[in-house]
C-alpha cells in the first residue's frame, strides 16, 4: 500500500512537525507505539479540546507512522459520516490524494474513485472484485463504525492497520466493542497495529434513552479500571482569541466531571488574534439599520474590539418568546431576526482582500436554523451570504472552526426552562458552539430564562475583562 | 406438556398485554430507562417465536431476526429478490407495459438494476423458470384482465385475538400480495422442494397470522379500494417456486401457538428468568432442539445457540458481564424509538377514543408523518407531490439533516401500500419552498389516488433504531468469538485489549517513556 505522491505528504508532514508542541508531539509518538508491551497494553488517549490539533496529531502521526513502514495502512473511524469527511479533508490538506483517502458510505449512488468516495451496500454485492481489491490497496479508509461491518466482510484493510478513533466523546462502550469486534476479532487475522482514541470527553455527548449508553468509551474505561500514567492532554489551543478561550475555559470547568482539569492555553498566534488580526477589515459605515437591530446597536455589537459578546435577547425590540414547531423543535422569531442582522451587517462591514466576511450561525434547535435561513433567503442583501453553510447546528459544527460564529439559544420563556440545554450531558452543545469561534463569538441568551443556570451564569461571567461586551444585560 | 405442546413446556396465555400509557404516546413522559410497556412485535417475530423461545432472546438482545427466513448473509436477500421481480412483473403485465413472454427479459434488468451478482441472477433465474411453468396461464390472464393485485401491503392492529380469549395484541406485518379479482392471499417463499406435499415449516402460519391480522382491522379504516372486500372469506396461499399449497383458516392449533409465542415475547423482554426458561424450552412444540439435532429449518441454531467456546481471552466472563447491560440497554432504546412510535400510529387510526385519535394525529403530523398529495407522475417512478404550508415547513427542518429518504404509505398506516421514497430536492420540477417535491418511489401505478404519508423515524438516516441491531449482533459476535492457542492470544491485540480492560495488566494511554 503506498501513497500516488509520498513526497509531498513528506514535505506537509516536515512542515506539521516543526510546528507541533511539546504536548503533541508526545501524544504523536504514543499513537505510533505497539499497542502490545512488555508491561502490559497501551490505548493512546488523546485528550484534545477545541483547537488544539487533535485530528491533525492523528493524521500525522498515522502518515508517518505509513511512510515509515510502522503501519501498512489507517482505518480512520469517526461517530457520524460527517465527521468522517472532516477527517478525510484533513488527511488531504497534509498531501494526501484524494483517491487514496476513501470515505466508505452506505449510499451505493455515491461513488468516485478520483473524489476517494466509495458507496457501497451492507454486502459489497454492488462492488466488482476490482472494487474490492482496488479498496483493499487503498492506504487511508474513513467511515463511521457502522460501515466496519462492510471493512470487515471485504477484508478491506490488512493486519497491520492502525484504527484511530475519532471524537470518543460520542462513542459509547457498545459502539466501541462494536469497533473491536469489526476490526479485531478475527480468527485467521491479527490487528497488530492498534487502536487510537482521540476526543474531548466533555464535547457532543451520545443522544440516548439509557444510563448504561450515556457514558463515553472514555468514562467507561476509567471506570473499569485505572489507566497508568494518564493521558495524552493537549492544553494549548491554536484557534481561539483568549477572551473566547476564557469563556470556553468557564464552561469546561463547569462541564468537567473530575477535578484537576487543565486550563486551554491560548498559542500565542491566537492569544490576541481578533478579526482585525485575521485579516479582515472594519467599514463601520457600511453597517445600516437591520429589521431588529438599528445601525447603532449593530455597531456596538461588532465592534471588533468586543471579541466576546453576550447579547441579552430580553431586550431587542418585540423581544418574543420562543416557539415549537410541529417537528417538536423549537424556534424564536425576534432572536433570528437579530441574528440575521448581526449575519448581514458583519457580512457587509467586515472585508478581507475584497472578499466580505461570511459569519456562521449556530444553533441547537433544528427548527431556528431553519427559520434563519429562511429569513437569510428573503433579505436582499444577503444573496451573497452561502446559506447551506452558513447556519448549522451544533452536531454539525462539530470539527470546524470559523472566524466569526453567532450562537442562537432561542429559550426564552416565563418558566425559565430551558430543557436539554440544562441536562448534564446536552449542554456540551454550547461548548462545541461557542468553541467553533476563532476571532469573534456573539452569543444570543435571554437573561430572563438562562440567569442564574450554572454554565450559563460562567459565560457571562466576564468581569474585567477587556473584550468582552454584554449587551443589554443589567 | 400436552399433546399440543410435546416438547416444550406450555406458556401460560398472557393476562393482559402491557400497553404504553397516554402519557408514552403523547410524549408526555421523558424517555429514559427501561419502557413500561411491552414491544409491538411483527408477524416474524411471532412466528420466529412459534419457532423456539430463543429466537426471541437472539431477536430482542443479540439483533437477530428472521430465523426462519435467515438472517442476512446466509440467504443473500435472494427471497426478497424473487419477491419484489415477481411484484414488478405482475404489476408490469397487469397495467400492459410488458407480455408475459418478457419475464426473462426483465429478469436481466432488473438484476442489472439493482446490481446483482451473476450468480444470484444465475439462480433467481433458475427459481423463476419453476415458477413461470406453472404460472404461465395466470400471467395471460392477469394481461387480460389488468390490475388488481396489490404488493407489499402493510398491516398493523391493536385488536388481534386469538382462541375464545378476550386478550387484544398488538402486531404489524408485510403481506406478500392481496389479489381482489381472485379474493386470497398470498404468502411467498423460495422454502421448500419440488416433491414437497405440504407447505414449507410454519409458512402456513405465518399466512394465516397475516390473515388474523388483516381481519382483525375495523372496516372503517380500510381504504376504499378495499372497502368493500370481505378478506374473512378470502383464500390463504402459501406459494412456493413449485407449487401452490392452500391454507385452512380454522386452525385451533395455531391460535394456541400464537398466544404461547405472544407470552414468551412479553416476558423475555422484561425478565432474565423467561430467558432462562426460554433456553430450557428451546425448539418448536413439535420438534425439539438439541446440539446435534437442531431444527433444520433453524438459521439461528448454529450461528447463535450452538457454538465452539474458546479459551482465550481469559476475561470472556467479565466481558459477557460488561455486555450484558448492554445489550438490554440497545434492546429498550429501540422499544422507545421504534415500538412506541409503532403504537403511536397505529393508536392514531384505531383507538376507540376519537378526541385522543386526533390529539395523537396533530401531535406525530409534522414529527414523524408528512401527508402528501399525489398530483401527477412524471415518469422513471418519479412523481410531484404537493404538502401543505406548516407540514412543509416541518419537513424542510428535517430535510436540514438531509434526511432525504422516507417510508411512504399509500393508504392507511392500518392497512396501506409501503414503499421507499426518495425526496429529489434538486429536480427542475421541484419547489420545496412552495410545497412541491417530487419523490422517486417504484410500484404505486394504480395508486395514486390513495391518501399518502411520508413516514419519519421508522427508518431514520442518523442512528436509526435498526443500527442499534448491528451494534447487538456485533457485540454477540465479539462475545462468542476467541481463540485456543496461547501464543496466538499472547500476540493478539483483541484478545489482550479485552483482557487488559477487564483483567490486571497494566493499561496505559500514554507511552512508558514519557
Amino acid at each position: 500500500m503506498s501513497f500516488s505522491n509520498r513526497s509531498l505528504i513528506a514535505e506537509r508532514l516536515e512542515e506539521v512537525e516543526s510546528r507541533l508542541n511539546p504536548g503533541q508531539v508526545s501524544a504523536a509518538e504514543s499513537v505510533l507505539d505497539e499497542p502490545i508491551q512488555d508491561y502490559g497494553f497501551l490505548l493512546p488517549i488523546i485528550d484534545g479540546p477545541p483547537g488544539t490539533g487533535k485530528t491533525t496529531v492523528g493524521a500525522y502521526a498515522s502518515l508517518r507512522g505509513m511512510l515509515e513502514g510502522r503501519v501498512q495502512s489507517i482505518l480512520y473511524v469517526a461517530p457520524t459520516n460527517f465527521a468522517a469527511l472532516q477527517a478525510k479533508r484533513t488527511f488531504e490538506r497534509l498531501g494526501v490524494q484524494s483517491r487514496d483517502v476513501i470515505w466508505l458510505n452506505p449510499w451505493g449512488s455515491r461513488r468516485n474513485w478520483n473524489e476517494g468516495v466509495i458507496g457501497t451496500r451492507w454486502n459489497l454485492s454492488d462492488l466488482g472484485p476490482n472494487d474490492i481489491r482496488r479498496l483493499r490497496s487503498v492506504p487511508i479508509i474513513v467511515c463511521t463504525p457502522y460501515m466496519l461491518g462492510r471493512v470487515k466482510r471485504g477484508q478491506l484493510r490488512p493486519s497491520n492497520t492502525k484504527v484511530i478513533i475519532d471524537e470518543f466523546s460520542q462513542i459509547d462502550p457498545a459502539l466501541f466493542f462494536l469497533i473491536l469486534s469489526r476490526t479485531g476479532a478475527s480468527a485467521d487475522r491479527h490487528l497488530r497495529g492498534g487502536y487510537a482514541l482521540l476526543g474531548d470527553p466533555l464535547q457532543l455527548p451520545i443522544v440516548t434513552t439509557q444510563q448504561e449508553l450515556m457514558e463515553n468509551v472514555f468514562e467507561f474505561i476509567i471506570s473499569h479500571r485505572t489507566i497508568d500514567g494518564g493521558l495524552n492532554s493537549l492544553t494549548m489551543q491554536y484557534r481561539m482569541h483568549n477572551e473566547i478561550c476564557n469563556a470556553v475555559n468557564r464552561m469546561r470547568e463547569e462541564l468537567s466531571f473530575w477535578r484537576g482539569l487543565r486550563p486551554l492555553e491560548p498559542s500565542n498566534e491566537a492569544r490576541f488574534r481578533d478579526l482585525i488580526g485575521l485579516g479582515y477589515e472594519f467599514m463601520e459605515q457600511n453597517v445600516e439599520d437591520g429589521q431588529c437591530l438599528d445601525s447603532e446597536a449593530l455597531k456596538e455589537i461588532l465592534d471588533p474590539s468586543h471579541v466576546f459578546v453576550v447579547v441579552n435577547t430580553d431586550r431587542l425590540p418585540r423581544s418574543t418568546n420562543e416557539e415549537r414547531t410541529p417537528s417538536g423543535s423549537l424556534r424564536n422569531a425576534v432572536e433570528a431576526d437579530a441574528a440575521v442582522d448581526i449575519a448581514i451587517a458583519a457580512h457587509q462591514a467586515y472585508h478581507i482582500q475584497n472578499q466580505r466576511l461570511n459569519p456562521r450561525i449556530i444553533s441547537p434547535y433544528n427548527a431556528q436554523v431553519c427559520d434563519i435561513k429562511n429569513k437569510l433567503r428573503r433579505r436582499p442583501e444577503a444573496t451573497r451570504i452561502p446559506l447551506e453553510d452558513c447556519v448549522i447546528t451544533a452536531y454539525k459544527s462539530q470539527g470546524r472552526e470559523f472566524p466569526f460564529v453567532i450562537v442562537s439559544l432561542v429559550r426564552k420563556n416565563s418558566n425559565r426552562t430551558i430543557g436539554f440545554l440544562e441536562d448534564e450531558k446536552l449542554r456540551a452543545q454550547i461548548y462545541v458552539a461557542c468553541s467553533r469561534a476563532q476571532g469573534k463569538l456573539v452569543i444570543l441568551m435571554s437573561e430572563e430564562t438562562f440567569g442564574g443556570k450554572p454554565l450559563y451564569e460562567e459565560l457571562v461571567n466576564v468581569r474585567g475583562s477587556r473584550h468582552a461586551m454584554l449587551w443589554g444585560w443589567d | 406438556m400436552s399433546s399440543v405442546f410435546p416438547t416444550r413446556l406450555r406458556r401460560q396465555p398472557l393476562r393482559a398485554w402491557k400497553w404504553p400509557r397516554q402519557e408514552h404516546l403523547l410524549g408526555g413522559v421523558y424517555r429514559r430507562g427501561a419502557p413500561p410497556f411491552d414491544p409491538f412485535p411483527s408477524i416474524q417475530d411471532v412466528v420466529d417465536a412459534v419457532l423456539c423461545p430463543v429466537t426471541v432472546v437472539h431477536r430482542a438482545y443479540h439483533g437477530l431476526h428472521g430465523a426462519l427466513t435467515g438472517p442476512r448473509g446466509i440467504s443473500e436477500g435472494i427471497g426478497e429478490h424473487f419477491h419484489e421481480f415477481i411484484s414488478i412483473l405482475k404489476n408490469d403485465i397487469a397495467l400492459g407495459r410488458r407480455r408475459p413472454d418478457d419475464a426473462l427479459s426483465l429478469l436481466r434488468t432488473y438484476c442489472s438494476w439493482r446490481g446483482l451478482d451473476a450468480e444470484t441472477e444465475h439462480i433467481l433465474r433458475q427459481y423463476l423458470s419453476y415458477w413461470l411453468r406453472r404460472k404461465r396461464e395466470s400471467l395471460d390472464e392477469l394481461w387480460n384482465r389488468g390490475a388488481g393485485i396489490f404488493f407489499e401491503v402493510h398491516i398493523a392492529s391493536i385488536n388481534v385475538k386469538f382462541g375464545r380469549r378476550e386478550v387484544r395484541y398488538p402486531i404489524h406485518g408485510l403481506i406478500d400480495e392481496i389479489d381482489i379479482v381472485d379474493k386470497k392471499i398470498v404468502e411467498r417463499t423460495l422454502r421448500g422442494n419440488e416433491s414437497d406435499g405440504a407447505p414449507p415449516f410454519l409458512k402456513d402460519f405465518q399466512v394465516w397470522l397475516l390473515w388474523k391480522v388483516l381481519t382483525s382491522i375495523n372496516q372503517d379504516l380500510i381504504p376504499d379500494i378495499w372497502r368493500n372486500e370481505n378478506f374473512k372469506e378470502y383464500q390463504l396461499i402459501v406459494e412456493t417456486p413449485y407449487r401452490d399449497f392452500r391454507v385452512e383458516k380454522n386452525q385451533p392449533l395455531f391460535e394456541e401457538w400464537a398466544e404461547d409465542a405472544l407470552a414468551w415475547i412479553s416476558d423475555i423482554t422484561r425478565s432474565s428468568i423467561a430467558v432462562n426458561e426460554a433456553w430450557r424450552n428451546r425448539g418448536h412444540h413439535t420438534r425439539p432442539c438439541n446440539f446435534g439435532d437442531e431444527i433444520e429449518e433453524c438459521a439461528l441454531a448454529h450461528l447463535a445457540c450452538y457454538y465452539r467456546r474458546r479459551r482465550y481471552p481469559e476475561r470472556r466472563s467479565a466481558l459477557r458481564e460488561a455486555l450484558r447491560s448492554l445489550y438490554r440497554a440497545l434492546y429498550n432504546e429501540q422499544l422507545w424509538s421504534h415500538d412506541l412510535l409503532l403504537y403511536q400510529l397505529t393508536r392514531m387510526e384505531q383507538d376507540d377514543d376519537p378526541a385522543f385519535r386526533d390529539e395523537l394525529r396533530g401531535l406525530l403530523t409534522g414529527r414523524n408523518i408528512y401527508p402528501v398529495e399525489i398530483e401527477s407522475a412524471i415518469g422513471n417512478d418519479r412523481f410531484i407531490v404537493r404538502i401543505d404550508g406548516a407540514i412543509n415547513e416541518s419537513l424542510s427542518e428535517v430535510v436540514q439533516d438531509e434526511n432525504f429518504s422516507f417510508d411512504m404509505l399509500l393508504g392507511a398506516f392500518s392497512i396501506g401500500l409501503r414503499r421507499r421514497a426518495f425526496l429529489i430536492l434538486d429536480d427542475a420540477e421541484a419547489n420545496p419552498e412552495d410545497g412541491r417535491y417530487v419523490i422517486r418511489v417504484d410500484r404505486i401505478n394504480g395508486a395514486e389516488r390513495m391518501n399518502a404519508f411520508l413516514i419519519r423515524g421508522l427508518l431514520l438516516k442518523e442512528d436509526p433504531w435498526f443500527l442499534k441491531r448491528l451494534v447487538q449482533q456485533a457485540l454477540f459476535s465479539l462475545e462468542k468469538w476467541g481463540m485456543d492457542r496461547e501464543d496466538r492470544a499472547r500476540n493478539h491485540t483483541a484478545v489482550r485489549l479485552i483482557d487488559t480492560l477487564f483483567g490486571a495488566g497494566s493499561l496505559r494511554a500514554r507511552r512508558e517513556r514519557d
